[in-house]
């Protein structure tokens, strides 16, 4: 039972690990043809089977809300309410956004709902963006201070008002703000940020090799 | 015609038809000899064609002082970047559909200088898939060294005496989960909306089962939001084992883990609500993430939770690092399952990413020094070297 | 105007609406709100895998195959049935056992068979990555690093004018930038004195880097929140029936209503 519990699961991650590395070294035409799209396809599939599996569990977890009348259960009515008249729209559709020129009803959702709520959610973020520089700027530390001044530098920059200031301040420095913005992205920013993605890049090859190993297993769970 | 202008004649001399090295079998490859004759005033109309008697083609046309074999972008040990040789591509695919096997192709070139032409002998080849790309035998030996090293590593694992450095964010986990305990809240656990073949998700379900055993010991309670169903079922299966290790599977439920939505901001506007609304004690913001971090992360920052974050996503770094507590920044976040479990296998894996960073820096280091001395003592060959080492075909 | 239209624009300006109130507080318009969206998202996701995926990457290859196999079996079967476009394929029948294999995470007794689908995706994911993150995050970050520090004058020298010198500078300190921060991510070294200092230096790139990603973004997301006050604008007009100046003024007296009586039951 060990066997075809742990050990096939586990051949089958090396299986899969090696032969999708060596599609590496292969044209890359030839990899697509022969491997990577089929493999692309295939994911898609097994993703198109596991969104039922999520489907279930949400209307589920909504279902017992109001089933047991939670705080705020009414609420979990509006996720059937959309769903239904999304999917019922979209069967409508043919899943479809447009007839030639002219939204379908599954476009019309598409842009006055979905749209305006995603676009919403921005507009939220951008809100927090500012609650954030402001909560997080009241400088405590040296450190805190240079990543006040990295971003503040860039924030001047791309304000109108903050280019006349740096113009009438600092006009004898020679240096426009934009030369300096550029520095920064360009020197100490991209060094940095080198420095992350190598350590990412050293870190996510080991975790690789450590899944196709089956040395970390833990996502299969025990038994 | 006078003697002059006969020697004005752009003979092709050593002229040749190949399939083009390491591709897919589209192209194929012409060479000649470049001529003191080539300049931007000739010109070379090369033509292709299926039979040798006719149905010609004109496939390209060039000055003659353009595409030598040193154009080719290939590296040095799969290319001679001759610049005393033209050398040009032909995308058969482009001029004849697709391409049958076992099939010959023919080729003539026709150059012009002034008003005199010359017109080449016929010259052919067959084109074939090329199995491996040599031009990527750099990316292959990093990769088979790092195999290597890896297994070495791995197997000569020692049983202790491994330093291993304090990462805060993973100490802070213990006073998080306490804190949640004394208060009375819950904890959440964000995963991110990383898929499960994402390294940085199967680092974030490691961690996850880390914390849910936690939890379980301090009797405090988890709550997992998911975005991926995939991953939701991994998680489900994480969580149930650390209940079960702590010894209180009574305590486990199954809904800890829960689908939200598989739409980023939909998810985002729903598990604001729910921290709103509960006011955990503790989130942990570990995986994979984009634009909805900041929605994540500054919420749970308002409510006052201690935040944990960490990804791989190195956009998203600023926004959490201004936002939590403690932040594992990339690669911190895949040593976190060695540095949490103790396990001597794989804490000695971290050695291995000590060795890695280590050899860049020695390559950085090295490579600079030789780079600038080449600059001053103009060595060519080691600046070709260096940069066809470390260059992605 | 068209009817649809304007339905669309009080629709989106209340939605609007309902979701920027969460910033003032949580209140049953955005949980109207949040909960709708799920449901339209979700329902949306759905009907996107049903046209892009089950019907012509699963149902349609597949039932070709069957219906191809069946007419060649039994002839009269093609009288009532004729499969549409080409012979079709039974391959999808593999990932879709797989896919079939994750749902038996429901079942506890056989929840193991999903192991063989992690396997399959997790083993992928891996392959995939390594080679890949080698080419664009190791052997490209390092290519990109590896620069001369001098340049030559149009003489041949070593160039030492002030302009050279400061690119020389700015290369060194790239280069330095580098090392310290990948220094701050050494695992297994303990630190000295000096190692302590270099990590420390480490972490100021680390902060200007993140300041700078940070200065960047927040005047990128701006422009996003003028698009959406764009569209409050747009449908103010008596063409959409003043669809924004309306609904403004009664998610205020909502509000006003709701938080007043809040006030007053709670102590």
């Amino acid at each position: 039972m060990m066997l075809i519990k742990r050990y096939i699961p586990l051949a089958i991650v090396f299986v899969f690990g090696i032969m999708t590395l060596a599609t590496y070294y292969i044209p890359p035409k030839l990899a697509q043809d022969y491997y990577l799209e089929t493999m692309n396809k295939w994911i898609n599939i097994v993703a198109a089977f596991a969104f039922l599996l999520a489907l279930l569990s949400l209307f589920y977890s909504h279902y017992n809300k109001i089933k047991r009348k939670v705080d705020g259960w009414g609420y979990s009515i509006f996720v059937y309410i959309g769903f239904l008249v999304v999917v019922v729209c979209a069967i409508k559709s043919e899943g479809q956004l447009m007839t030639g020129p002219a939204l379908t009803s599954l476009g019309w959702i598409f842009r006055f709902l979905y749209n305006t709520l995603s676009a919403s959610m921005f507009a939220v973020l951008a809100y927090y963006i500012v609650s954030t520089a402001f909560r997080s700027f009241r400088i405590k530390t040296l450190q805190a201070f240079v990543l006040f001044m990295a971003a503040l530098f860039f924030i001047i920059g791309k304000v109108p008002l903050g280019n006349v200031l740096w113009n009438k301040l600092f006009f004898w420095t020679n240096v426009s703000i934009s030369q300096v913005t550029d520095w920064i992205i360009n020197v100490p920013s991209v060094a940095a940020k080198r420095g992350i993605m190598i350590g990412i890049a050293v870190g996510a090859i080991v975790t690789s090799l450590k899944i196709i190993f089956g040395i970390e297993r833990q996502y299969m769970g025990k038994d | 015609m006078n003697l002059n202008a006969a020697a004005e004649i752009l003979f092709l001399d050593e002229f040749s038809a190949a399939d083009m090295p390491y591709d897919a079998g589209e192209e194929a490859l012409l060479k000649w000899k470049t001529s003191p004759l080539d300049s931007a005033q000739a010109t070379y109309q090369v033509f292709a064609s299926t039979m040798q008697t006719g149905g010609w083609i004109k496939v390209d046309e060039f000055s003659a002082d353009k595409k030598f074999a040193s154009d080719i972008k290939l590296p040095f040990w799969a290319w001679k970047a001759r610049k005393d040789l033209h050398a040009v591509a032909i995308p058969l695919e482009t001029h004849f559909g697709k391409l049958e096997k076992n099939k010959e192709y023919f080729f003539k070139i026709i150059s012009i200088k002034g008003r005199q032409k010359f017109e080449s002998e016929i010259v052919s080849t067959q084109v074939k898939r090329n199995w491996f790309n040599f031009a990527r035998l750099n990316n292959l030996v990093f990769v088979l060294v790092i195999f290597g090293i890896f297994i070495w590593t791995v197997s000569h694992a020692k049983r202790k005496g491994l330093f291993i450095r304090r990462i805060a964010g993973l100490d802070a986990i213990d006073e998080a989960i306490g804190r949640a305990t004394e208060m009375g809240r819950p904890i959440y656990y964000i995963t991110g909306i990383g898929s499960m073949s994402s390294i940085s998700t199967i680092a974030s379900t490691f961690i996850l089962g880390e914390v849910a055993g936690k939890v379980a010991q301090y009797d405090s309670y988890v709550k997992v939001p998911h975005y991926n169903p995939i991953v939701m079922t991994v998680c489900k299966e994480v969580v149930r084992q650390a209940y079960l290790q702590a010894g209180r599977p009574d305590s486990y439920r199954e809904d800890m883990n829960f689908f939200v939505s598989s739409d980023q901001f939909s998810y985002a506007a729903s598990v604001d609500g729910m921290i709103t609304r509960e006011k955990p004690a503790a989130c942990f913001l570990i995986g994979h993430f984009m634009a909805e971090s900041l929605l994540l992360a500054e919420v749970g920052a308002t409510v006052g939770a201690i935040q944990i974050a960490g990804t791989d996503s190195e956009h998203q770094l600023p926004f959490f690092f201004t936002t939590c507590d403690y932040t594992l920044i990339g690669e911190e976040l895949y040593a976190a399952g060695a540095y949490l479990s103790k396990e001597p296998m794989l804490l000695s894996t971290l050695r291995l990413q000590d060795y890695g960073k280590f050899f860049v820096i020695v390559a950085v280091v090295i490579g600079i020094a030789l780079m600038t001395l080449s600059v001053q003592y103009k060595w060519d060959l080691t600046d070709k070297i260096l940069e066809n080492i470390f260059k992605t075909y | 105007m068209d009817f649809t239209a304007i339905l669309g624009a009080w629709i989106a300006v209340g939605l609007t609406l309902f979701i920027l109130s969460f910033l003032y507080r949580d209140n049953p318009l955005f949980k109207i709100a949040e909960n709708l969206y799920i449901g339209i998202a979700i329902g949306y996701i759905f009907s996107i895998t049903i046209y892009n995926v089950w019907i012509p990457k699963i149902y349609q290859p597949v039932s070709n195959r069957v219906f191809t196999s069946l007419s060649n079996w039994v002839p009269w079967v093609s009288k009532f049935v004729t499969p549409a476009g080409d012979a079709g394929s039974l391959t999808p029948l593999f990932p879709a056992i797989i896919g079939i294999s994750l749902l038996t995470r429901i079942f506890p007794k056989i929840s193991w068979i999903s192991r063989y689908g992690f396997a399959f995706i997790v083993g992928y994911g891996a392959g995939l990555a390594i080679p890949a993150t080698v080419a664009t995050m190791f052997i490209a970050q390092i290519e990109g690093t590896i620069q001369p520090v001098f340049k030559l004058a149009s003489g041949g020298a070593i160039d030492l004018s002030g302009p050279a010198l400061w690119t020389s500078f700015s290369a060194i300190l790239l280069c330095l930038g580098v090392i310290v921060t990948l220094f701050y991510f050494f695992f297994s070294l303990e630190h000295g004195k000096i190692s302590k200092k270099v990590t420390k230096i480490g972490i100021y790139f680390l902060m200007v880097y993140f300041g700078a990603a940070f200065g960047t973004t927040v005047m990128g997301r701006f422009a996003l929140l003028y698009g959406r006050f764009f569209d409050l604008y747009t449908y103010r007009t008596s063409g959409y029936y003043h669809a924004t100046p309306i609904l403004i003024l009664l998610v205020l007296i909502f509000f006003f209503v709701y938080f007043g009586k809040s006030r007053k039951t709670s102590p």
